[in-house]
C-alpha cells in the first residue's frame, strides 16, 4: 500500500482488526488510527466483546494449565487449592445425631464434639483473615476509577515510587511513576487551602543549564490523587501551594518535595 | 473466598493482582481460563503451544495489571483479545504455519465447524445462539475462517474463491450485526458487571 487510508477506509477496517485479520500496513495504518482515536478504539473495544463469545465451549482447560501459572508466579503459592471454608463448616454441622447413638457412641460424639470446637476454633481464625482479605477487597471495590488505577499502579512490580517529603509539618505524599510516563500522585493527606489558593504538582527536568521545573497540573485547594503523563524522565517532584489560578512557575511555597533516585 | 470473589467486579480483581493476591488471579482463571485455553487450541491446534500461550498471558496479566483498562471494555475481552491476537502471531509465523496445515491433514481433513455450538457460558447459551442467527451463512463463514482459523481477510477471500470487498463488508456488517444484537439482549453489559 503506497497511501494513508482515509478515515472512512480506516473505519470500515475496524472491524477486521478487531478479529485480527489485516496484516502489513493496513494493519499498521488502523493501529496508528486506534492510537488517536477515541471512538475508533471504543468501537474495536466493543467489537472485541462480541467475539470474545466465539470460543469453543465444550474445550475445557486442562488442570496442568493452571498447576503452571501458579508454580511461575513470583511469590510463595497460597492456599488457592485448599477447599471453601463453607465447606469445612458444612460437614461440622452434617454430624450424626449424638443424641440416639450408644454409650460408645456417645464417646465418638463427644470426641466428634471436641474435634469440632477445635475445628470452630480453627474456622474462627480463618474467617477473620479470610475476612479481613474480603474487606480489603470490597475496600478495592468501591474506589473510584482514578484510585483503582492508582492503586494498581501502585502495586505493578514496574512502578517507581517516589516518596514525596513534607517542608511544613504536613502529611508526606509520593508519586507513582509506570514506564510508559503515567503517574499519580498521592496526596490525599495534604490540608485543605483557602477558596483563592490551589496546590501545584511541578517535575524538574533535564539536567545542568537545560534543568526547567514544568508543571504538571493545578490540583486544586483540597486534592486527592491526580494523574499525570510525563515522559521526560524527572529529577524531582515537587508540590507548592499557589494562587488559585495556578502558576507559570513554582513559588516558593514548597509543601511536598521528593528527589528521584 | 470463592463465591465473595465470585462477586468481584473485573476492575477489583484486577486491583487485587496488582497486590500480588493469588485467589483474585485464581478467581480470573476460573472465570475466563476455558474460553481463552479454547481459543487458543482452536486457534493453534495444537495443545502444547494453546497450553504455553495461555499461561504466558494469565501471567502477564499477573506481572502488568495496569495494562487492562476497566473502562475500554471487560476482562474477558481483553484476555481474548490478547490470547487472539497472540495465537495469530504465531500461526501466521510461516514454518508455524507449514505446521499447522500438516497437522489438519491429519487431524481435521474437512473440519465442520457450527458457530452455534461454539458459545460460551451454559446459562447464556440460548441468548447466544439467537444473537448468532441474525448472521447469514456467508457472514458466519467468513467470520469463523478469519477470527476462529486465524486467516487474514485476503486469505479468506482466497478460500471462499470471492472477491475481497466482498469479504470485508461481509465481515464488517456481519461482526457490527452480531455485536448490536448481543447489546440488546444485555449478553455483553451483563459480563461488563461481572
Amino acid at each position: 500500500m503506497d497511501r494513508e487510508l482515509t478515515r472512512a477506509e480506516l473505519d470500515e477496517l475496524l472491524p477486521l482488526f478487531a478479529l485480527d485479520a489485516l496484516d502489513g500496513e493496513e494493519r499498521e495504518q488502523v493501529a496508528r488510527y486506534l492510537a488517536r482515536d477515541d471512538d475508533a478504539r471504543a468501537e474495536v473495544e466493543s467489537l472485541r466483546e462480541a467475539v470474545s463469545f466465539l470460543p469453543p465451549r465444550d474445550v475445557r482447560a486442562p488442570a496442568s494449565l493452571w498447576a503452571g501459572i501458579e508454580s511461575a508466579l513470583d511469590v510463595p503459592a497460597g492456599e488457592l487449592t485448599a477447599p471453601p471454608l463453607r465447606l469445612v463448616a458444612a460437614d461440622v454441622s452434617t454430624r450424626p445425631d449424638a443424641e440416639r447413638g450408644s454409650r460408645r457412641g456417645r464417646r465418638a460424639v463427644a470426641l466428634l464434639a471436641a474435634a469440632a470446637v477445635v475445628l470452630a476454633v480453627v474456622l474462627g481464625v480463618q474467617v477473620v483473615r479470610q475476612q479481613d482479605r474480603i474487606d480489603d477487597l470490597a475496600a478495592e471495590m468501591h474506589r473510584d476509577p482514578l484510585e483503582q488505577q492508582a492503586m494498581a499502579a501502585r502495586g505493578s512490580p514496574h512502578a517507581h515510587v517516589i516518596a514525596l517529603d513534607a517542608m511544613h509539618g504536613v502529611a508526606g505524599g509520593e508519586v507513582v511513576m509506570l514506564p510508559d510516563g503515567t503517574g499519580y500522585l498521592m496526596g490525599k493527606e495534604l490540608p485543605a487551602l483557602a477558596s483563592d489558593g490551589t496546590y501545584q504538582l511541578w517535575a524538574k527536568v533535564g539536567a545542568g543549564d537545560a534543568a526547567r521545573m514544568v508543571s504538571l497540573g493545578v490540583l486544586g485547594p483540597k486534592p486527592g490523587i491526580s494523574a499525570f503523563r510525563l515522559t521526560t524522565p524527572p529529577s524531582m517532584f515537587e508540590v507548592t501551594s499557589e494562587p488559585a489560578s495556578g502558576s507559570d512557575a513554582p513559588g516558593a511555597n514548597v509543601v511536598l518535595r521528593g528527589e528521584v533516585a | 473466598m470463592d463465591a465473595d470473589l465470585g462477586e468481584a467486579s473485573d476492575a477489583a480483581l484486577v486491583v487485587a493482582i496488582a497486590r500480588f493476591r493469588e485467589e483474585a488471579l485464581a478467581e480470573v482463571y476460573r472465570r475466563h481460563g476455558d474460553a481463552a485455553f479454547a481459543l487458543a487450541m482452536r486457534v493453534l491446534r495444537d495443545r502444547a503451544l494453546a497450553e504455553e500461550l495461555v499461561q504466558e498471558v494469565f501471567l502477564k496479566l499477573w506481572q502488568d495489571p495496569e495494562r487492562f483498562d476497566p473502562g475500554r471494555g471487560t476482562l474477558r475481552a481483553f484476555l481474548t483479545a490478547t490470547v487472539h491476537s497472540r495465537a495469530i502471531d504465531v500461526v501466521r509465523a510461516e514454518s508455524a504455519r507449514r505446521a499447522r496445515e500438516g497437522r489438519r491433514e491429519r487431524l481435521h481433513p474437512e473440519p465442520e465447524y457450527d458457530l452455534e455450538r461454539e458459545v460460551v457460558e451454559l446459562a447464556l447459551a440460548e441468548q447466544v445462539r439467537d444473537a448468532f442467527d441474525v448472521l447469514s451463512d456467508d457472514e458466519r463463514r467468513a467470520i469463523e475462517l478469519a477470527y476462529l482459523d486465524g486467516h487474514t481477510y485476503r486469505e479468506v477471500a482466497v478460500l471462499l474463491d470471492q472477491p475481497e470487498g466482498t469479504v470485508k463488508s461481509r465481515i464488517r456488517v456481519g461482526l457490527r450485526r452480531l455485536r448490536d444484537t448481543l447489546v440488546e439482549a444485555g449478553i455483553t453489559s451483563s459480563w461488563t458487571e461481572s
